[in-house]
């Protein structure tokens, strides 16, 4: 745990501490309400009373940002995670089973890859429909050959490995041999996977909410926020600026973390 | 080289035809009738019916599947749920040039921008210059392209109006404009690959540098550009070319949003309204077609790495 | 007999971590026209540093001359401008490196990389440079020369990728030629023939060497003149047969005798295999008086006592011992 002590690490892990504390707090903060609006006020810059301006609706910004936080947190965090079980499963038992299991499972995974992922996302949702649960369901979806490819590798790199025949020979039972040994040697490169992809994952949901296709109104996602200030460029230049900000430090800090762990993980 | 080439395309076979399923099934993912679905937003009993007629749909699913591939293979898609004169075929061929441009155009960027990047970053590793591009490219990486997109029309375009906004021209009709509606589009979608070319390159060119034959080109009188350019590249680009392939896929992602924000009718543009509207046929269409570009710059990507590595020539 | 190169006092500092310690003190030494000089000593001597310094070919952020020059004719070497270094390398000095194999560039041809040297000094158009390329390799040794242009050096043996080097070496007609160990990375076998393809070779081209070597077996087959190092500065330089016969530096002694030597049939009590205790200090460890002292069997406590300068002794040789005089090391050799 020592890259715990990296200046970059240390302060990519608070800063994404503040925005989860911001994101869970919300409700108690003192933020204005980010479901109303007044239309007299829409599209105004900077002021005393609203810090970072009003949207089209004349809605607080600063206070859609801190609840957009909880949308774009949880999607990317909830659709990294289902990847991760779906995939990390799937990719263990491709690898400790081998055979007939472990080429289908290789096959359809190099398959995938070549989806362009963003374009498979699209398509999922075009036949599924719109809606935070179903980008969730969508972005998870691209994610998990990652995660077979990774389980996969580690499994199989320590399959032949003597410890796995001794506990065999002395009776052991495929579900203990793979609690105790098998499932302990992957989690460090699915822990390290999980970093990088939510980074992508942040960015996917971003992407697919800016097209109108991922988190649909009321609520709101920094994503949609930006798809929203795309429309008003002219009128009010200064709202794209937040949410595409929010996006790119949460992204950076999610990769310099998965990069410091993959960092660690080689030496 | 031959021989390479069509191993690598049969090998391409059962992947293709994995795809195909994958891609034609989209339209059962729904529970619930299909017919339905492929009806739209607004689906009338004489509407789903007459799908239902149109469609064939009372066959059994692996003739449509293999009606559906016969017209894949012939180019044939179908036709859009919407009417028009238009096949789905047409449609794409119709928006492809402007994906083309764009992907040459990103290219361009890419490849003048993160070349140079990169070797200067590995010809003076460890200095001001090389932390400050390693730098660029971490944050580069994480930066929406859709974000840059939108700061570089801000600026560009309503500020100074330098460029356009929005909007394409095809070259045909007037080159200029089609090559400054261009402009912007390309470094937003170039500035993610200009990173990564930059990134790679750089770690690929320092392992070279460091090399005994390297020292030896040196040591035969060669100019410095020449030991860099030509010896040292040649074995360094290779990495970086095979990430950059892998990439072609998330590239042609970002593509997609791209082209919404500078009103680019191109495929993305294409995809995004056929989700919008649920017409399945072009949405399968443009996954089909998307796949096939990647397929083929894969496929490129790995003769050149046989090209430029004499050593994995059979 | 004129000097082709002349290194004169030169202090050589590489960097380790962030520090720059010395690793090359106070080296002079001259090559002259038509010679072949051995440069000698155990690896972390300083001899390759010192080699590689006269083409410059060491990283300037990582090592750097201090003071000192290096003499080609009438430029210093350590001062002219880049341009003018590229133009010396290849044509007027020229480097046969170690490591064959790993020193031709496996994503180009042999013939690529042989006529790219012709044509770079001698503007020489494709066709000429090929037929150049090709007498070349024939002269090496290389059978079937002309088809061999346009394999890839993977196609090409230990011994055979050196011979094209060498070859490259040859090209421009260099005044001097830097062998850096050249064939260390060779079986045994293939060792004698490389060198007496140097040396004959050399001669042909009316080039001097510059030896590089750790081994005294090599130094003896081919070698006019000596220098030995040890710890970064040099402890003695003698011609050929007086380092032989009577060496003045208690290092070069143990040098001579750890050279294993077969044993002629019927020996009685033949000589044990000799070795140098202890090993080379590191730079920035070295003592304050003589560098050896620690590993010296004739050891004294003058020795430490400051550091040792290099003497100019009666026959002609250079030793950087206070014992030199006392010591007499002959009579050990003579059983040799």
């Amino acid at each position: 745990m020592t890259i715990l002590r990296r200046p970059s690490v240390a302060i990519s892990l608070s800063v994404l501490g503040v925005l989860a504390l911001a994101a869970i707090l919300a409700p108690v903060l003192p933020l204005a309400d980010p479901l109303r609006g007044d239309l007299m006020r829409s599209l105004e810059g900077p002021s005393a009373q609203h810090l970072l301006g009003t949207d089209t609706l004349g809605r607080d910004v600063l206070s859609r940002m801190v609840y957009a936080t909880r949308v774009s947190l949880v999607v990317a965090a909830g659709a990294v995670l289902v990847a991760l079980l779906i995939g990390a499963v799937l990719g263990m038992l491709a690898g400790y089973f081998g055979g007939k299991f472990d080429s289908v499972i290789s096959f359809i995974t190099d398959a995938y890859l070549a989806f362009p992922p963003i374009l498979l996302a699209i398509a999922v949702l075009g036949a599924m429909g719109r809606g935070t649960v179903n980008t969730v369901g969508a972005i998870a979806f691209i994610f998990v050959p990652r995660f077979i490819r990774v389980a996969r590798g580690a499994v199989v790199a320590r399959r032949g490995e003597v410890y796995i025949d001794a506990a065999h020979v002395i009776g052991a039972s495929t579900s203990w041999i793979i609690r105790k040994h098998v499932l302990p040697n992957i989690a460090a490169p699915i822990i390290v996977q999980a970093a990088l992809a939510a980074g992508f994952a942040m960015l996917a949901e971003a992407s697919l909410s800016f097209l109108g296709l991922g988190v649909q109104a009321p609520a709101a996602s920094w994503g949609s926020m930006l798809g929203d200030a795309s429309q008003q460029i002219y009128r009010q230049p200064l709202l794209m600026i937040w949410p595409g900000l929010a996006i790119a430090v949460c992204v950076f800090c999610f990769n310099l973390i998965g990069e410091a762990m993959r960092d660690a993980m080689r030496a | 080289m031959l021989q390479t080439l069509l191993r690598r395309l049969v090998r391409l076979v059962p992947t293709l035809i994995l795809v195909s399923v994958a891609t034609f099934s989209l339209t059962y993912l729904v529970p619930g009738d299909p017919a339905i679905t492929l009806a739209g937003d607004a689906p009338t009993p004489e509407r789903i019916a007459e799908i239902r007629a149109d469609l064939g749909l009372h066959r059994p699913v692996i003739t449509q599947y293999f009606d559906w591939v016969g017209g894949v293979v012939t180019g044939d898609f179908g036709h859009s749920i919407y009417g028009g004169a238009d096949t789905v075929t047409d449609l794409i061929v119709q928006k492809l040039p402007v994906d083309i441009s764009l992907a040459i155009g990103g290219l361009l960027v890419a490849l003048l921008a993160g070349v140079p990047l990169g070797i200067l970053a590995a010809v003076r590793r460890g200095s001001i210059v090389d932390r400050v591009v390693t730098a660029f490219t971490s944050v580069s990486v994480a930066l929406p392209s859709y974000w840059i997109a939108l700061l570089l029309v801000l600026l560009f375009a309503v500020n100074l109006r330098w460029l356009p906004a929005s909007g394409y021209t095809p070259p045909t009709e007037d080159p200029v404009a089609w090559a400054r509606g261009l402009v912007l589009p390309s470094i937003a979608i170039g500035l993610a690959m200009t990173a990564e070319i930059a990134r790679q390159l750089r770690t690929a060119l320092v392992d070279v540098l460091d090399q005994q034959y390297v020292r030896t080109a040196r040591a035969k009188g060669l100019r410095g550009w020449v030991v860099i350019g030509k010896h040292a590249m040649k074995n360094a680009a290779i990495t970086p070319l095979t990430i950059l392939g892998l990439q072609i896929a998330s590239i042609l992602g970002g593509a997609v949003i791209i082209e919404q924000i500078f009103g680019l009718p191109g495929l993305g543009q294409l995809a995004i309204e056929a989700v919008l509207q649920r017409d399945i046929p072009v949405i399968q269409g443009v996954v089909m077609t998307a796949v096939l570009v990647v397929v083929v710059c894969n496929l490129l990507v790995d003769l050149s790495y046989i090209w430029l590595n004499p050593r994995a020539r059979r | 007999m004129t000097e082709v190169l002349r290194v004169d006092r030169l202090h050589v500092d590489a960097r380790v971590g962030q520090k720059w310690l010395p690793v090359v003190t106070d080296v002079s030494f001259a090559v002259r026209a038509g010679e072949i000089m051995g440069l000698v000593g155990e690896s972390g001597s300083g001899k390759t540093v010192t080699c590689l310094s006269v083409l410059g070919l060491l990283p300037r952020t990582d090592v750097r001359v201090r003071t000192g020059a290096i003499w080609f004719h009438d430029r210093d070497l350590t001062a002219i401008s880049r341009r003018d270094l590229e133009d010396v390398r290849g044509r007027s000095i020229a480097l046969i490196p170690q490591e064959p194999s790993a020193s031709l560039n496996p994503a180009f041809t042999v013939g690529d990389q042989m006529t790219e040297i012709l044509r770079r000094h001698e503007k020489l158009g494709r066709a000429e440079a090929r037929r150049r390329a090709v007498g070349l390799l024939d002269e090496v040794g290389i059978p079937a020369a002309a088809s061999r242009l346009d394999d890839y050096p993977h196609h090409f043996s230990g011994g055979m990728c050196q011979r094209v080097l060498i070859a490259m070496a040859l090209a421009c007609n260099p005044e001097i030629i830097i062998a850096d160990e050249p064939t260390t990375a060779l079986d045994v076998t293939v060792q004698a023939q490389i060198l007496s393809l140097i040396r004959e070779k050399a001669a042909q081209h009316h080039a001097a060497v510059l030896l590089v070597t750790h081994d005294m077996g090599v130094v003896a087959e081919v070698c006019d003149r000596v220098v030995v190092m040890y710890a970064g500065q040099i402890v003695e330089s003698a011609d050929i047969v007086p380092i032989f016969h009577r060496p003045r530096h208690p290092y070069t002694e143990r040098l001579l005798a750890a050279t294993p030597r077969m044993v002629q049939h019927g020996e009685i009590d033949p000589p044990a295999f000799a070795y140098i205790p202890g090993s080379m200090p590191r730079p920035g460890t070295y003592a304050t008086g003589c560098r050896f002292g620690p590993r010296c069997a004739f050891h004294e406590e003058r020795c430490d006592a400051a550091q040792v300068p290099l003497r100019s002794l009666p026959e002609g040789n250079l030793a950087r011992c206070v014992r030199t005089d006392e010591l007499d090391f002959a009579e050990t050799r003579s059983r040799a």
